[in-house]
This record gives structure tokens, sequence and C-alpha cells, in this order.
């Protein structure tokens, strides 16, 4: 495994520990109710950013610099 | 009789004086202009003041002082010495005049209590912001400030119809509430969506905001859609249309930055994305909610202000704003701490400013039983964070440099300014301590709301956001490597509707008008010879006179019949 994967790796596992210590008592959403459930959250929703974005990009918006022209 | 004085005054005699002053001069005295704006308008809160000022006949609401307003201008203020700071040196007089009546003007639409000068600090604030967008250094600037006045001249247009049609229909000359009833609601709310830049009518900001000057980029991104979300909070609060704009605004917006390889022009679709933010708020409009759109609104201001001067100053010490550039080049470290504070701050972070703002909003949006907008926040602080926070900063700063710089041994990079420096330090600071200190800054928001954003579960959940964003991005990091290409935006319409059907028609209407010259030419040789002619044989004049005048006559009808089908 890469070193530089570990930063964000351990950021993850702190940060759960953490989530999974401080649940919250009155949740309103689906989020809130399971501790930790942020974090994956987060991970799949800027997995799908990246790749629509990119995707869609590659796919229809992006043009060379002189298309206007 | 106490004497008050518009704090937009001292700016616009400053902006006068710029143009007939140099160096230092010029810098001390809109340092001055701005400190005293500040007294001035401390001084208007302090004493009692008539409501209204009769010109003309007309009775003019210069001065509207109430918490929602106050809340705008002291930001405004506090910016505006950030920007002077900032471009102190740098300036040239019209550049510098344009920078001070423009944050003047802004001054002056936020403070109009009435329709007719809410209207005329509007279009001062298209005319001096115009002025900012001209960048001598890029030919392509005038040509974006072309399309720039285009565009905010027909919002102006629109909004002027929708104050019209208001006043027409027995509305208040005094600014206030729009109701859906009311048949001016569609071209007011379009002609202020032209100015905060919401989808469809957007497209102006990321054309325009990064072909300016890094001094003139600092102060664009601060005024001309922060005020749009004022009128905005002022003539539509708690709309639920709002509500759909906003959402979509800020989807739209983090979408298009993510893909950006400009930095600048990155910034400015993340301006859209944050006023999507402060709409929201305003839409729900509850009180905590009305706090949390301007405390957004403060935060965006001092960080976007930040991520513009960091840039800013990345643009004038290496030459270039675009990410597949500086890929190649080192960028200075001091700016890149600069720039992580304020990505820190618009990702959420707890301790810095955007972290309470944004938590305040979530606030609002579950307690108005909005479980929906939440989620969706969520997911466009996802897309913000792994936009600017991480591929932004990756990219820019850490990512591994060639080995072989003799482009840099050619054009070593520029040192950073002490006043640059300044600026950016001083905005750092304002972002710590709204983050940190929240309750200093509630005295500016309207509503007396306690705020509770810093407790365990918030601060874990804002940490869970940024480290899973943080791991999404590392896994996939190499999708979003910069390419030295451009997205296609909605411009591409008027902009293939221009080249496809304006320019040829254009060019038809100039070669009628030419060969239309060259039949009156002829008409006119022909009637001069005819004359000349009719001295020597007058019957043969007469049919020929007649035969001009019924051509006139049946040129007439043609005019009169074309005029009739357009009207």
């Amino acid at each position: 495994m890469k070193k530089s994967v570990l930063f964000p790796l351990l950021t993850c596992v702190f940060v759960l520990i953490l989530a999974l210590l401080n649940p919250l008592e009155h949740p309103h959403n689906f989020l809130q109710i399971v501790p930790g459930s942020y974090l994956f959250f987060a991970l799949i929703s800027s997995l799908i950013w990246i790749l629509v974005s990119k995707g869609i990009a590659l796919w229809i918006l992006y043009k060379d610099r002189d298309y206007y022209e | 009789m106490n004497s008050i004085i518009h704090p937009a005054l001292p700016l616009m005699i400053a902006a006068v004086l710029a143009l007939i002053t140099k160096g230092y001069l010029r810098s001390v005295l809109s340092v001055v202009a701005i400190a005293f704006a500040g007294f001035c308008f401390h001084t208007l809160l302090q004493t009692p003041h008539t409501e209204a000022s009769l010109i003309l006949g007309h009775s003019f609401h210069f001065l509207r002082i109430d918490p929602f307003s106050v809340a705008f201008i002291w930001i405004f203020i506090f910016y505006t010495f950030a920007s002077i700071l900032y471009s102190l040196k740098k300036w040239s007089g019209p550049l510098q005049a344009g920078a001070l009546a423009y944050a003047g003007s802004a001054l002056i639409t936020v403070l109009a209590g009435d329709w007719i000068l809410f209207f005329i600090g509007w279009e001062l604030m298209a005319v001096f912001s115009a002025i900012l967008i001209w960048n001598p250094k890029r030919p392509e600037s005038l040509k974006a400030l072309y399309r720039y006045l285009l565009i905010h001249v027909a919002g102006g247009l629109i909004l002027f119809t929708g104050i019209l049609i208001h006043l027409k229909s027995g509305g208040s000359v005094n600014m206030g509430p729009i109701a859906t009833s009311n048949p001016a609601f569609w071209f007011i709310f379009i002609g202020f969506a032209v100015n905060a830049g919401l989808p469809p009518f957007h497209t102006w900001v990321p054309d325009a905001y990064p072909e300016s000057t890094p001094q003139g980029g600092v102060y664009l991104c601060a005024f001309t859609t922060k005020v749009a979300c004022y009128a905005f909070g002022r003539s539509f609060m708690g709309e639920p249309i709002l509500l759909w704009f906003g959402a979509a605004a800020a989807v739209y917006g983090v979408f298009y930055a993510l893909i950006q390889e400009d930095t600048r022009k990155l910034l400015s679709y993340h301006i859209i994305c944050q006023v999507g933010y402060i709409l929201c708020g305003f839409a729900i409009g509850t009180p905590l909610a009305i706090n949390a759109a301007i405390a957004h609104t403060y935060g965006n201001i001092l960080f976007k202000g930040l991520l513009f001067m960091a840039t800013g100053s990345m643009l004038s010490s290496l030459g270039s704003s675009r990410l597949s550039e500086l890929m190649q080049r080192k960028a200075s470290p001091i700016i890149g701490a600069f720039f992580l504070v304020g990505a820190f701050a618009i990702s959420g972070m707890p301790g810095l400013n955007g972290y309470v703002s944004k938590t305040l909003l979530l606030q609002s949006a579950s307690k108005s039983h909005l479980e929906w907008l939440s989620t969706l926040l969520l997911l466009v602080a996802i897309g913000t964070f792994v936009s600017i926070g991480l591929k932004l900063f990756y990219f820019a700063f850490l990512y591994p440099r060639p080995t072989d710089q003799s482009s840099v041994a050619t054009n070593p990079p520029q040192s950073i300014p002490w006043y640059e420096i300044s600026a950016m330090s001083l905005l750092t600071l304002a972002c710590f301590l709204f983050g940190l200190r929240p309750e200093y800054f509630s005295h500016f928001l309207p509503h007396a709301i306690p705020m509770h954003v810093y407790d365990n579960f918030h601060i874990i959940e804002s940490l869970q956001i940024l480290a899973g964003s943080w791991l999404g991005f590392y896994f996939l990091r190499g999708f979003l490597k910069p390419k030295a290409k451009i997205a296609l935006d909605l411009d591409l319409i008027p902009r293939k509707l221009y080249a496809g059907i304006i320019e040829p028609c254009c060019q038809m209407l100039s070669q009628m008008q030419d060969s239309f010259q060259l039949t009156l030419r002829r008409g006119i040789q022909n009637l001069h010879s005819l004359y000349l002619e009719s001295r020597q044989s007058p019957m043969q004049s007469v049919e020929r006179s007649l035969l001009v005048a019924l051509s006139g006559l049946f040129l007439i009808a043609v005019f009169l019949f074309a005029g009739y089908l357009l009207s």
C-alpha cells in the first residue's frame, strides 16, 4: 500500500471512531441515525461527483480553447 | 439640525480624485475615503435623520436604515478596505476610480429606500463594474466586457420594465416584498437573477470575472452578486420559487467548478454555487435561516475574496491562472497557505467562518422540515471541498513538478508585495475570528438568536464530510487532472445564435446599406442631370418628374406597410 493513501485513510478511521463515540440523541434524518454514515456518504458522493462531472465533460462539454474563435 | 453624509459620498469623491492623483497620494486618498465612509455610516446609525429628501418634486429615500441593510453595508465597507489594501500600488487611475465608484454604488443600492434610487444604484454598479473587467494585458477582456454590458443592459431593462409595471399597477414606490400575484413579479425576479448569476442567466460570471485584472477580480467577486442577494432578500423573502432557483444554482455551480481548468473560472462558478446557498436561506425565510443566509454572505465575501486574492497573486507572480500551466511552475508557499485557509473556510472546516454559516443553514433547513434540502446542501459542500480544497489546491501547489525548470529560469516568479500579503492576512484573520467566535458577529445579524454550532456532533459531522471527500478524491484524483480545454456552458446558445443568425444578418444589412447608399448617390446624380436637362426641354422633364414622384410615393408606402407589420 502506498504511503500517501495512509493519510486520508487514517484520518477517516480516526473520524469514524470519533463519530461512533458521539452519536446524536435525537436524530432528524437517515444520516444521523447511524453514527459514521456521513463519512461513507461523503466518500460515495465525492466519487459520484468526480465520475459524473468528468464523464459528462469528456463526453460532451470539453472543447478546444479556440472553439469560439 | 443634524448633518448626515451618505457613506457612498466619500467613495465617489475619492473616485473622481483618483483620476487626477498619482502614486501614494491616490492610495492614501482611497484608504481615507473608505475609513471616512465607515465613520459616516457609524454616525448615521447614531443620528436620527429624515426618511426622505425632496428632489425635483419627487421624494427620494436615500437612507433606508434597518438591520437587513446595516448587515450588508458593514461587510461591504470592511471588504472595500481589504480590496483597496490589496490593490494599493498596482493600479492606474481609471481602474482605481472605477473600483471606488463601484463600491460606492453598491452602498447606494443597498441603502436605497425606493425603487427609483435602487435602480439608479443598480445601473451605476453595472457601469462601474464594467470598467474593472477591462484588463489592458488581455485583449480578450474587451470581448468579455461587451458581452457583460449586453447582458446587464438587458437585465436592467427587464428590471426597469418590472418596476414600471409595479408602479403602474398601484404598487408602493418604497422597495419591498413583491407578491406572486403582482404582474411585475417575473420581470423583477429575472432582473435580480441576472445580477445574482442564477442559472440560466449566469454565464457572464465565469465569462467576465476571469478576464479582469487580479485586483479587478477581487472587487468584482464581492459586490454585484451579493447586492442581488440583498435585493432578493428584500423583495422575495420566503418565496418557494427562490428555493428551487437557489438549490439549482448551488448544484449547477459546483458541477461546473469541478470540470474547470482555469482557477479563476473555477472560483467564478463557486460564486454561483454560494449565491445558491444564500438564496436558499432567504427562501426558507425563518429568522434562523435569514441569519444563516446573511452569515453566509459575510463568509462568502471573506473566503471568496481571500481565494480571489490568492489566485490573483498567483496570476501576478507566475503569469497564469490555468491549472495545466501552474502544474509546471512552483507557486509561493505563502500564497498556498492563504489559499488553504480560504479553501477550508468555503468547505466548512470547523474553526472557520464557512462552518458556522453552513451549519446554521443546515439547521434552519432541518427545523423547517426540508430534509431534502439539507441533504442536497451537504452534497454541494462535498463537491465544493473536492473542487477547491482538494483539486485546485493539489494541482496548483502539491502536484509533483517536472525536474526540468528551464522555463522558470527564463521567466522567474515575481515576489508577492507586502500589501497583498497584508490584505490576505486581514481576510484570513476575519475568517478565523468569525469561525471561532461567531458571537462577535451576531450583532451584525438582523435577528437576535443564539448560535449553537459548536457541539460534538456537528464538529464530527463536518470532519466526516471532509475526510470522506478526501479519501474519494485520493482514489480518483487522476480523473480530475486538468486538461487544457474549455467546458461549454449555456452561453453556447447566444454565441451560436450570434455566429449563425445575427452576424450574417448584420453583414446582409451592411451590404444593403452599401447598395442603398450607392443607389441614393446615383439617384441624386440622375436628379441633378434631370434638372440640367429640364432647363433645355421642359416637356420631357415633367414626365420624368412625375415618375420620380410616383417612385417616392411607392417607397413611402412600402416603409409604412413594413412599419405597420413590425408594430
